[in-house]
């Protein structure tokens, strides 16, 4: 047991039914207590023994139990979403919540899969033709996937899977993603159409977006209008997405084939008419529901309480940690000159001043900014890093792009260099076309010369989009200076930067499609993302000889949450609401 | 010379619109008829197209003296007596791949919708129930598919299932291992497959070893809990053991296009909860349908004036 806990090990609650491999892995390290079907009162009256909970969707967590909840230290959902926590007040309390977020990615890629064969085969007519004694009734013939085109809507991490299964059939897949980047609809295969193409062409759509203001009915009587007529809808996600009377009576004008939902607002009243709609496969919101999801959204929330109590990641102050420095990945590809001056720099000073701000994502800390400081911190060969965890999901998050200058170089040189990479493709444009010449024809930046030429930079022919960018940002970032800049205003920056040759614009990236990139091992060019958050923590001004040391990450950790329990109670942490502009080291 | 085709079965449309397009040929649909009817005129036809309902025994291949060609729109020959069409020089040809695809989807239709409940969980919506605890999936991903018979379909299932993140392996006794480990497959004997797999596919078509290979023992050699898939042939299993190994839990669940009667009237496996059942509609999306009539009757035609021979499956000299 971790030398924090080992008069005891922690007490876990468990009060909704909970997968026997999670209480398995629970019970190696912790004192699991089962007890379902307890009332708010019963809960609040035992909650104050208890380290940790768990929950799945029932159990509500609010501010008023958690007055009781005095040694609690961590709260797990074994389900992905958190509705029925409340996770501010938690967090108020320093009380970590965690869930399971992917547990049933699977299950709704399976679903939605089986779905759309069960309405291409007709399956659950078919059946009940079969079981009142038929034979092979007429029009019972089923349609074939292949060289079908499915449309998805909303290309998260269930839309990546389902794209992937219905490739294996054949199916040509159109998805509608704001800000979709065109590396990232390459590297899935899928081709990014906006929604009303999307409805226009598709042979299946199904749904895959959050349910936000803007999301809500995105499906009406307008958007059914422009489905084939052949064509069949499929929703997994949430019921507000669409408009119920608006599907009834396009199927019941023959405007549409057929539907298939796993969620629907007449669930609760058993008259609603999609009960019984002869062309709608209708089943009880089972998409996430097998018992796989269960145990791996046991399991996982089990392992993030055993983590949690084992390396006793104490942020009640300020959300800085201590963490290994293999654990800490960059989205981005760094510049080389940068770093090596940052390090001499660090190493001179001995100290850390600004830690880098980091996400926790399945695979380690993704660095949101600071990649040049963990990059130079990583090759002072520190086994540890400070960082200050970003902790929200990504709201709350902005990303803007950077564009580059290019100074200190030859223009001829410049464009001679360019022309000779083999992975891109120079196409002239003017500058008042360039913006909009990016976009419609999905080029990966737009080079504008000193008064000169502007071409839009195309990967070529066969060549990875993001392998081809990169080509490009490396090029000129090594035989030039190159710095960043937030304005296209070519006459501003030639004032600013009297040796510049050429501007180089790079398209918005949303902040998932960099996680995605990232997580799966790939990197964006160096200093094109520029994140900006609320509560960036500034001047820890950390001895790295605390990173160095030989002390575990426990000890480190206890040492930092001590030192800024003594920052607190002497009034030397101040807050500032606003967004804080940092000049670069 | 004018050919007379007897489209003794329904065929899709298509094929009767390329049919009309043929100078040389005439043809009659005459579809659902009794043995006795099909006595009678026979004889008026050079050839005959079925699919899987009419049975062309001894007794209909000899009475048919005109007859150079039997046509099956699909795949499995085991309602032609084929050594009875053979002895009297009459040629036997299918359509092996044209409807493939379509099984391959239909296998995987219901795989799908057996683990996943999706066919009861419907009806228990239609009937005003909404009962999610009785409907609790189990997924395919990581899971072991176990496919008995790896020609083409079970190839085409291997691509689909493989994108499930499922473990293929196979049995087949004219595919080799190499054949198998190129497409990421394991070949295993078939006690090593009933013993690994968490769901069972049958692709194989029925000969003396391969009747009814699904019965008692080797239903007793499979994992406790397997699904069974069975798009292929009714008669590759013993339908009273199956029912038993499903009443007994055994066999979690089966998903059944095929059955050794159809209709299966009296099947013991009809009626059961934990069947999934549709009608032999395997080879039926309009898509594949299209390619079945339109190949079928050019293959036939072909056969007929002499040029080509595509497909036959019995050796007789033209």
């Amino acid at each position: 047991m971790s030398p924090l806990y080992e008069k005891q090990p922690p007490r876990i609650l468990v009060c909704e039914p909970l997968h026997e491999a999670g209480l398995a892995l629970l019970a190696t390290a912790t004192d699991v207590d089962v007890r379902t079907g307890l009332s708010p009162g019963e809960l609040a009256a035992i909650l104050p023994d208890y380290d940790g909970l768990i929950v799945r969707r029932e159990t509500r967590v609010t501010a008023e139990l958690l007055e009781f909840a005095f040694r609690l230290k961590i709260i797990g959902r074994a389900m992905p979403g958190l509705d029925n926590i409340d996770v501010a007040a938690a967090r108020s309390k320093g009380i970590e919540v965690v869930n399971a977020p992917a547990a049933n990615t699977l299950a709704v890629a399976e679903h939605v899969l089986g779905l759309l064969l069960a309405l291409a085969r007709r399956l659950p007519w078919a059946e009940s033709t079969l079981r009142q004694g038929g034979g092979r009734p007429p029009q019972m013939a089923g349609m074939g996937l292949y060289g079908k085109t499915l449309g998805i809507v909303g290309f998260g991490p269930e839309g990546r899977q389902i794209a992937l299964r219905a490739q294996a059939f054949g199916m040509k897949i159109l998805v509608n993603q704001p800000a979709l980047t065109p590396e990232l609809a390459l590297e899935a295969n899928v081709k990014s159409v906006d929604l009303n193409d999307l409805l226009a062409q598709s042979d299946f759509v199904t749904l895959h977006v959050p349910l936000t203001a803007e999301t809500e009915s995105l499906i009406g009587a307008d958007q059914l209008a422009r489905m084939r007529p052949t064509a069949y809808l499929i929703n997994t996600a949430y019921e507000q997405l669409l408009d119920e009377a608006a599907l009834l009576q396009a199927l019941d004008e023959d405007r549409l084939a057929g539907a298939a939902l796993d969620i629907f607002t007449g669930s609760e009243s058993p008259e609603h008419p999609i009960f019984r709609h002869p062309r709608i496969i209708a089943t009880p919101r089972i998409a996430g529901y097998t018992e796989d999801a269960a145990r791996d959204a046991a399991v996982t929330v089990a392992e993030k309480f055993l983590d949690f109590f084992a390396t006793a990641k104490i942020e009640p102050v300020l959300p800085l940690r201590i963490v290994p420095t293999e654990m800490v990945f960059a989205h981005e590809l760094f510049d080389r000159k940068r770093v090596e001056s940052l390090a001499r720099r660090l190493q001179a000073a001995g100290v850390l001043k600004n830690p880098p701000l980091v996400m926790e994502t399945e695979v380690g800390y993704m660095v949101l900014d600071g990649a040049t400081r963990s990059t130079a911190l990583r090759q002072l060969g520190l086994p540890h890093m400070l960082v200050q965890v970003f902790q929200a999901d990504t709201e709350g998050l902005e990303l803007e792009t950077w564009y580059h200058v290019i100074r200190d170089i030859n223009k001829e040189e410049l464009l001679d260099l360019l022309r000779a990479l083999p992975d891109i493709e120079l196409v002239p444009t003017t500058p008042d076309r360039a913006t909009e010449a990016q976009l419609e024809y999905g080029s990966l930046c737009y080079i504008q010369f000193v008064g000169g030429p502007v071409y839009l930079v195309h990967a070529r022919a066969g060549a990875n989009r993001l392998d081809a960018l990169n080509q490009l940002t490396t090029t000129y970032i090594d035989a030039s200076r190159t710095s960043r800049t937030l304005g296209k205003e070519m006459a501003q920056l030639q004032h600013e930067y009297p040796d510049m040759a050429a501007l180089v614009v790079f398209p918005v990236f949303s902040v998932e499609q960099v996680i995605q990139l990232a997580c799966a091992g790939r990197r964006l060019p160096a200093g094109i993302t520029r994140f900006i958050v609320p509560g960036r923590i500034l001047r820890v001004n950390l001895d790295l000889e605390i990173l160095r040391s030989e002390g575990s990450l426990r000890e480190k950790n206890r040492w930092l949450h001590d030192l800024l329990l003594e920052k607190q109670k002497n009034g030397q942490i101040r807050y500032y609401a606003e967004p804080v502009y940092l000049l670069d080291e | 010379m004018t050919y007379k085709i007897l489209i003794a079965d329904k065929l899709g449309q298509a094929g009767l619109d390329r049919l009309d397009q043929m100078a040389d040929v005439a043809y009659d649909v005459r579809t659902g008829l009794a043995k006795d009817a099909l006595l009678v005129i026979l004889p008026d036809y050079d050839a005959v197209i079925v699919r899987s309902d009419t049975q062309l025994d001894a007794d209909l291949i000899a009475a048919g003296t005109r007859l150079k060609v039997i046509g099956r729109a699909g795949i499995g020959v085991d309602n032609i007596d084929v050594a009875a069409a053979t002895a009297r020089g009459v040629q036997v040809m299918n359509t092996p791949h044209a409807n493939s695809v379509a099984t391959a989807e239909q296998t995987m239709a219901l795989m799908l919708a057996a683990n996943r409940h999706t066919v009861p969980a419907h009806n228990s919506v239609a009937a005003g129930q909404w009962e999610r605890s009785k409907f609790v999936g189990t997924e395919l991903a990581g899971k072991t598919l176990g496919i008995i018979g790896f020609g083409y379909i079970g190839r085409l299932v291997t691509r689909r299932a493989q994108a499930f993140d499922m473990r293929v392996v196979a049995f087949d006794p004219f595919v080799t291992a190499e054949d198998c480990s190129v497409l990421g497959v394991e070949w295993l004997a078939l006690a090593d497959l009933l013993a690994q797999s968490d769901i069972i596919t049958l692709h194989a078509v029925v000969t003396p070893e391969s009747k009814e290979m699904i019965n008692a023992e080797t239903l007793a050699a499979m994992k406790d809990g397997v699904v069974i898939v069975n798009v292929a042939r009714g008669k590759l299993i013993n339908e009273q053991a199956l029912a038993d190994a499903l009443n007994s839990g055994k066999v979690r669940a089966a998903a059944l296009d095929v059955y050794q009667a159809e209709p299966p009237v009296g099947s013991p496996l009809i009626g059961l909860p934990n069947v999934l059942h549709t009608p032999h509609l395997g080879a039926s999306s309009r898509e594949a349908q299209h390619r079945v009539g339109i190949e079928i009757v050019e293959q036939v035609a072909d056969a007929l004036r002499g040029l080509a021979f595509r497909n036959v499956v019995n050796p007789v000299k033209a």
